[in-house]
């Protein structure tokens, strides 16, 4: 029976295995030894329907993106990615944040929170590649503050005609567009909002809006139908942040330039300028003055998904680690015989199962959290870099070649610390969670709290 | 040859600034568009014409290096071009090095020799480490060393030269296993097949190169040394590489460093600048103390190494250092937020160009093992 290098094999009477046939069975019962790989582990631990789903996620993920990702790496929303998109739409997996009919989601995951489905979806996509992955699900981003209305008639015209056309395949994406040049920070950290002077603007006129502006690094923003973009309105602050759904076709709706970016440049990060857009009132999302609730609780849905991407680019690193490892030898020797690198393979497997469990934890609750969504984008973000920098590592001088792939994995889980509110924001959302409770420690150890 | 006197220091590091200024800057300004061939050739004139890489004169990069002042001339002109380029100042390292180390060897002066001194997987297990104990190999040791240094007949897997354009000899170290010893070799380019990978992590403006000997080459001529130069000479070789790597990582940090304090002191978040926010004073902070800490150790390299005790020195500073600059260049990118991670800023492109350092001849685990083989009782 074989072995790897510093392990007994199977048959051998110390073995683990061959120790645990000892036991008695009703021991067994309890107590098994019954080694698998560990997305098996992982998958067979998911209700069976989420599963299935994992599966065909994995499946899609493997055949459709990750040939591709290293080229597309280098070419962003060309011909081939369009090729992608069209087949992720064919697939149901531009509709699949709403169940059947309103959506492509299988119905028995329709009593799943659905922020545990998409991050579900997003891990398996990132692994094969972030860039591709985050093309595909920008589109959730976009239609979430539009399902957070809670209004039927924005969600039917919307929504579900957006979905319907995706499973037709006359793709059909929104976009999600907060951030402006001056203010990234701004407009994900409520302190910050009280005082940013909002350069997206809404005035009103005959029948609708009138928006300037800009918005920068807004993804997939160059191949949305339109964008859920948030403005202020005229002379006012961020308090009468109102969101408004601008469509392409719609006169002064321009596509600026596509950043170039360290990493995840399958999808681009796109300026969008609004040069006196008439925007219809039909197109006003959840009424006036209530943008910054929308965004915040869209925040607190996509942080733990932020999380499912890092998990994923992290995970790929690791694969793309593992297999170099099997295949290249030293002294005659595979190099996973050695135990430097099993010890790396290891922490990079605790490392990602540690995230997983965060995500499936915070995302298996109906009622997303602030702090909770947080705690994960942060813990995830920096720990898929630190799994990213360990798989380079273990490549040694090979590490830095594009070819294979985990730089390319460091570059795109750079910006997980970035996006959705940078981890320092996202730290100091956990505190405003919790301010409540740590005012009153203040009182009870005799501070004022009032800093 | 001429002595490099302290005195020598401070004006030669000045006119190293000055060249930077006038002639790598402006090549340099959009990080977004890395230095292309021609303007790498440029460079590389200029900096032939200014003496920084010289002809073994005693004032150019690693010349004069047995005198500490010519060790701190090397290493802070490397930083400063780094300031403006990393790459571009691996580049001239290279080149300057492998004018070096063929003057040792007895070659016939080039300033288009670079050396690769990178083989196979790390450091070999620490084997290297008691090949250069001189203490007796075994036979598992000697294929791990055999298929560690570079052996460009191909066994399998390629030997990575990291070096810009337009180089025409490479100068290399390469494993007698039957005699466990080293040799070092000197091969026109034309007898080699190069293939240029198609892009790499970091140091923009070199390339990463497969390369092997060409099948109709005759048999290379071995350098004319003793056995002990030859494996002092690799000591020396491997020591100053890494001194270099740590410069360069530093010189540009040390750039994003003060673009960031400069950013940090015009953007505002909320109602202040954002520098006035501690989480970005800590991001700051951290990295001014990591390269404190960096530019220190540095400052205690004041010869090549020449045995494998100065060569441990060395390889500590740089199992440490790399980390740390990393470290530093992603804390200075964070404080960008978004405009960090776009190629225009160059924030990125710093923390690239030191991962790809910190991977580069010997990864921080590698140098552990190393170091960890040379200490057991």
């Amino acid at each position: 029976m074989r072995s790897l290098d510093g392990f007994l094999s199977g048959d051998h009477p110390l073995s683990t295995g061959r120790a645990f046939e000892r036991l008695d069975p009703k021991v067994r019962a309890l107590v098994t030894y019954e080694p698998q790989a560990l997305w098996k582990l992982d998958t067979a631990a998911l209700p069976k329907a989420l599963g299935e789903y994992r599966r065909r996620m994995r499946g899609f993920a493997q055949s459709v993106l990750r040939p591709h990702a290293l080229e597309l790496d280098c070419d962003t929303h060309g011909p081939k990615s369009m090729g992608i998109l069209a087949e992720a739409a064919r697939q149901g997996l531009l509709s699949d944040l709403l169940p059947a009919p309103l959506g492509t989601l299988p119905l028995r995951l329709a009593t799943r929170p659905p922020q545990l489905v998409l991050s579900v979806k997003m891990e398996e996509l990132c692994t094969a590649c972030a860039g591709l992955g985050i093309m595909i699900c920008a589109h959730a981003l976009g239609t979430m503050p539009l399902l957070l209305t809670g209004n039927v008639s924005t969600i039917f015209r919307h929504v579900i005609s957006a979905n319907k056309a995706n499973r037709n395949g006359a793709e059909r994406l929104y976009a999600f567009a907060i951030t402006e040049p001056g203010g990234g920070s701004d407009v994900e950290d409520n302190e910050g909002a009280a005082a940013y002077r909002p350069l997206t603007t809404a005035k009103q006129a005959n029948g609708g809006w009138i928006i300037n502006g800009r918005k920068v690094f807004i993804s997939g923003g160059d191949l949305a139908h339109g964008a859920a973009v948030f403005a202020a309105l005229e002379g006012e602050g961020m308090e009468s942040w109102t969101c408004f759904l601008i469509e392409k076709s719609m006169k002064g709706f321009q596509v600026g330039r596509n950043e170039l970016k360290m990493g995840q440049r399958a999808v681009a990060a796109t300026e969008l300028i609004f040069d006196d857009v008439f925007v219809p009132d039909s197109h006003l999302v959840g009424g006036l003055r209530n943008g910054w609730a929308l965004n915040r609780a869209v925040l607190s849905f996509s942080r733990i998904p932020v999380g499912a991407i890092a998990l994923g680019i992290a995970r790929g690193a690791m694969e793309s680690a593992i297999e170099f490892a099997c295949r290249t030898t030293m002294a005659g020797k595979a190099l996973v015989n050695y135990q430097e690198i099993q010890l790396q393979i290891a922490q990079m497997m605790i490392d990602t199962a540690a995230m997983r469990s965060m995500i499936w934890q915070a995302a298996g609750t109906w009622k997303p959290n602030q702090a909770r969504a947080s705690m994960t984008k942060v813990f995830c973000s920096d720990t898929a870099v630190a799994v990213c920098e360990s798989a380079m590592e273990l490549l040694g001088a090979h590490g830095f070649l594009k070819g294979n792939s985990v730089e390319k994995n460091y570059r795109d889980a750079r910006v997980t610390q970035i996006y959705e509110g940078t981890n320092q924001i996202n730290r100091l959302a956990v505190i405003e969670d919790q301010a409540s409770w740590l005012l009153e420690k203040c009182e009870n150890v005799g501070g004022n709290g009032n800093g | 040859m001429e002595q490099f006197e302290e005195s020598d220091l401070a004006p030669a590091l000045d006119a190293v600034s000055a060249f930077v200024s006038t002639s790598v800057a402006p090549l340099t300004s959009r990080p977004e568009a890395p230095a292309g061939k021609e303007e790498l050739v440029s460079i590389t004139e200029g900096a032939a014409r200014t003496g920084l890489l010289g002809e073994g004169a005693g004032l150019g990069l690693w010349e004069g290096v047995e005198d500490p002042a010519g060790i701190r001339f090397s290493l802070g002109a490397l930083e400063r071009v780094a300031g403006a380029s990393a790459g571009i100042a691996f580049h001239l390292h290279c080149l300057a090095l492998g004018a070096y180390l063929g003057r040792k060897l007895g070659y016939e002066a080039s300033q288009s020799t670079v050396v690769l001194l990178q083989g196979r997987n790390g450091f070999a297990r620490g084997a290297l480490a008691k090949l250069l104990s001189n203490d007796e190999l075994e036979e598992t040791e000697k294929a791990l060393l055999s298929e560690f240094f570079p052996a460009i007949d191909d066994n399998g897997s390629p030997n990575i030269l990291q070096a810009g354009d337009g180089w025409q000899s490479l100068v290399f170290p390469t494993f007698n296993k039957t005699r466990s010893l080293i040799e070092w070799l000197q091969c026109d380019r034309d007898a080699l097949e190069v293939e240029t990978y198609e892009s790499s992590h970091g140091l923009d403006e070199t390339r990463s190169q497969r390369v092997l000997l060409d099948t109709n080459t005759k048999d290379l001529e071995i350098a004319k040394i003793s056995e002990e130069q030859s494996s002092t000479l690799y000591i020396e070789a491997v020591g100053l590489n890494a001194a270099a790597m740590i410069a360069i990582g530093l010189g540009s940090a040390r750039t994003a460093l003060a673009k960031a304090r400069a950013y940090a002191s015009e953007r505002r978040q909320g109602n202040k600048i954002i520098n006035e926010h501690a989480a970005v004073r800590l991001l700051l902070g951290r990295a001014s103390a990591d390269l404190g800490i960096v530019a220190a150790a540095l400052e205690t390299v004041v010869r090549p190494p020449c045995r494998l005790s100065e060569l441990n020195a060395v390889l500590r500073l740089r199992a440490s250092a790399h980390p740390l600059l990393c470290r530093a260049a992603t804390d200075l990118l964070q404080v960008f937020g978004g405009y960090g991670y776009i190629q225009d800023y160059g924030m990125e492109k710093v923390l690239r160009d030191n991962q790809h350092l910190k991977l580069s001849f010997g990864t921080p685990k590698e140098i552990q093992l190393f170091l960890g083989i040379q200490e057991q009782p």
